[in-house]
């Protein structure tokens, strides 16, 4: 064996122990926004011009859509393990929208930043934010 | 020319002392025994993309290395006097190497091209010794291996430069990590530490294109960018549009895409094109992006009494700020640099 290929296989086992220990020590789980609001500052955060006007948190606290005054935009904040992400989208920067049951799907046009998903808790709420991209018959809908 | 001794590959033996360093660093962050964070998916990304730095570029890019490294011997037959390895000769070249270092680093951010390479090691919102490995795929591609020339013409044999660069990446990697605090004052003064590094990895205006020293912070204290960290102000890591998504690939490559989706735009002129891929990031033909200079100045101009600290302009945007239209950026390219 030479020694690149000892590197590749020591990384690869290395790579593996270390997402296992990660893993084990409770590391992988992404933090949920504790309300609406904490949602909405986080947003507010990478955003500090706009103004917010309604967040629609999901089920779980992991992700939220929001409404801004006076901007064509829907916000987008989700959370990213410890971090959170926020994102300000139109029609125009989506491919796609779905909707299964209670969840909207999001494809994006931004490569590094490819999907969106947020569950509801109810079929009208997500019918209504997935709303916002378009006519709901031109989408797919799986409710 | 004079013969080089058989220098140790750095990138060799590292490998394990990377990792014992870094499950001792979760082992004290996760018992609380030490400041940091780390998330399962980002370490293990970070990681593998520092496996992928170091197999991508020979699958790819071994004869563009080859040939970099033919015309680093090409010019070397041109230098007047031809340096011996001895300790005195590996110092001189470290510390030029060094200087060397920094304008490769700061063109690295402030060339779009360098910028989509390297903004792959500044793209976690995590600090710790696990982004130290979180590496560029493309570096080969970048052409800043010209300024090595200089130091070839000085009589230093390219084997001794690469080994100077292999143990500037060494000490480096020391430095990505919040366990540590501050160090010693005339440690802090001449050295680049964790506490100057993760300034540079800052996405706070204030800290935004600082800190680009590889070993010695005194660089950017010669040159004017050097910022300390303020203590008042804790640091966020990672570039201003944070990315959503763990593939490596995309990681890899997002900033590239980003400039060839930019450069294919319809009605631009050549100039226009050529300024996407060479011009600072954050540029754009119609002004609807930021960059750090921009944000800097806009920072100011909503906190002016920080006006003039370290890392902040005299005064506010005014009449520069651009309009926000940062929709026109949610789906292309960062709206600054990073970082």
């Amino acid at each position: 064996m030479t020694a690149f290929q000892l590197l590749v296989v020591f990384s690869v086992v290395s790579i593996s122990l270390m997402a296992f220990l990660l893993h084990r020590l409770g590391q992988s789980t992404n933090h949920a926004f504790t309300d609406g609001a904490a949602a909405g500052s986080v947003f507010l955060e990478e955003f500090p011009d706009s103004r917010v006007d309604k967040v629609a948190l999901s089920g779980d606290g992991r992700a939220a859509m929001l409404t801004l005054a006076n901007e064509p935009y829907i916000g987008l904040v989700r959370a990213m393990g410890k971090f959170s992400l926020a994102r300000k989208v139109g029609p125009q920067s989506v491919r796609s929208v779905e909707v299964h049951e209670t969840t909207v799907k999001l494809k994006l046009r931004d490569f590094a930043d490819p999907d969106f998903s947020i569950t509801f808790s109810e079929t009208k709420e997500a019918e209504r934010w997935a709303g916002y991209f378009g006519p709901l018959e031109e989408q797919e809908t799986h409710a | 020319m004079p013969e080089m001794p058989d220098l140790p590959k750095v990138e060799e033996f590292a490998g394990p002392i990377y990792m014992v360093l870094i499950l001792l660093e979760i082992f004290l962050i996760t018992g609380k025994k030490a400041k940091g964070l780390y998330e399962t998916r980002d370490a293990t990304v970070s990681v593998a993309m520092g496996l992928g730095s170091a197999v991508v570029p020979l699958l790819i890019g071994g004869i563009v290395l080859a040939g970099i490294y033919a015309i680093l011997f090409w010019f070397y037959q041109f230098a007047p006097v031809k340096w011996e390895f001895t300790l005195w000769a590996f110092l001189a070249c470290f510390l030029l190497d060094d200087l060397r270092y920094y304008w490769s680093h700061r063109f690295s951010h402030t060339i779009r091209w360098g910028w989509a390479n390297h903004v792959i090691h500044h793209s976690s919102q995590h600090y710790n010794l696990s982004t130290a490995l979180r590496q560029p795929w493309f570096s080969f591609t970048t052409g800043f291996f010209v300024l090595k020339i200089p130091l070839v013409l000085l009589g230093f044999h390219p084997a001794m430069i690469a080994f100077a660069g292999s143990v500037n990446l060494l000490y480096q990697f020391f430095i990505h990590t919040e366990t540590v605090g501050r160090m010693h004052p005339w440690i802090e003064a001449v050295f680049n530490t964790p506490s100057h590094h993760r300034v540079h990895h800052g996405r706070n205006p204030r800290y935004l294109d600082s800190n680009y020293a590889g070993v010695l912070i005194i660089w950017d204290k010669l040159f004017g960018t050097f910022v300390p960290e303020d203590d008042t102000e804790p640091v966020r890591y990672g570039i201003i549009k944070s990315l959503g998504t763990f593939n490596p690939l995309r990681v890899a490559t997002h900033e590239y895409v980003a400039i060839g989706q930019d450069v294919s735009r319809r009605g631009l002129s050549l100039k226009q094109r050529l300024a996407y891929v060479f011009a600072p990031p954050g540029w754009s033909h119609d002004g609807s992006r930021k960059g750090s200079r921009a944000l800097k100045a806009d920072f100011v101009e909503k906190h002016p009494e920080l006006a003039g600290r370290p890392g902040l302009p005299l005064s506010g945007s005014g009449m520069m700020q651009a309009p926000d239209t940062r929709e026109a950026t949610a789906s292309g390219s960062p709206q600054g640099t990073n970082v």
